[in-house]
């Protein structure tokens, strides 16, 4: 039986011990750190 | 109504030599249902493999089409917070059914009813049966599973 899987959206299913599946919701892509806005940098 | 009383015998089950009705015999057309069961020991998030009615294994065989199914949950599903239920076989956990809330219609004894695969029919390899418990933990809930399918020509 398969022991372990992704689906497409990222989602890692694991068999554990009882049979059951664990549900792995997929990682969190880091956030780009926001761009000073242009009117700021010239202010300064 | 008229009876055609040459034929009306020949018709009977006892008539039937065991294994006569095969599958080739009918087309490759014969329909198979298996019940599977939610238990509802494990009412935490996650996917929950599902058993026949003693708790045994049971699996859908590699090959299988599956037609429709249909939940017929003996104990409501109730949970505090907003949970969602899945269907799917192992491999592809949303195959059957998508994440729906807890108290959707779909997962209703009273207004539930046999409904085609939502994502995907054909069962590549031999499966489990898989429900899928997200969002928030359930704080009931038990149910049969039908499931129809025919096996591939």
């Amino acid at each position: 039986m398969t022991k372990e899987w992704t689906e497409a959206d990222g989602t890692v299913y694991r068999l554990n011990a009882d049979g059951n599946y664990d549900v792995i919701p997929p990682a969190k892509k880091a956030k780009k750190p926001k761009k000073q806005s242009k009117k700021k940098v010239a202010d300064e | 109504m008229a009876q055609n009383r040459k034929f009306q015998d020949f018709v009977e089950t006892k008539y039937l030599a065991d294994n006569a009705v095969t599958e080739a015999k009918v087309g490759g057309l014969q329909m198979h249902t298996l019940k599977f069961v939610y238990d509802g020991t494990s009412l935490t998030t996650g996917a929950k493999t599902l058993t026949d009615a003693t708790g045994a294994a049971l699996t859908l065989p590699a090959g299988a089409i599956i037609h429709s199914y249909m939940i017929d949950a003996e104990v409501p599903f109730g949970s505090a917070g907003s949970a969602t239920i899945a269907l799917g076989i192992t491999g592809a956990a949303t195959a059957l059914l998508g994440a729906t809330a807890f108290d959707n219609a779909a997962l209703i004894r009273e207004t539930s009813h046999f409904r085609h695969p939502s994502a995907g029919s054909l069962v590549l390899a031999e499966s489990s049966v898989l429900l899928t418990i997200a969002g928030a933990a359930l704080q009931s809930g038990l149910a049969n599973v039908y499931i129809s399918y025919m096996n591939t020509v």
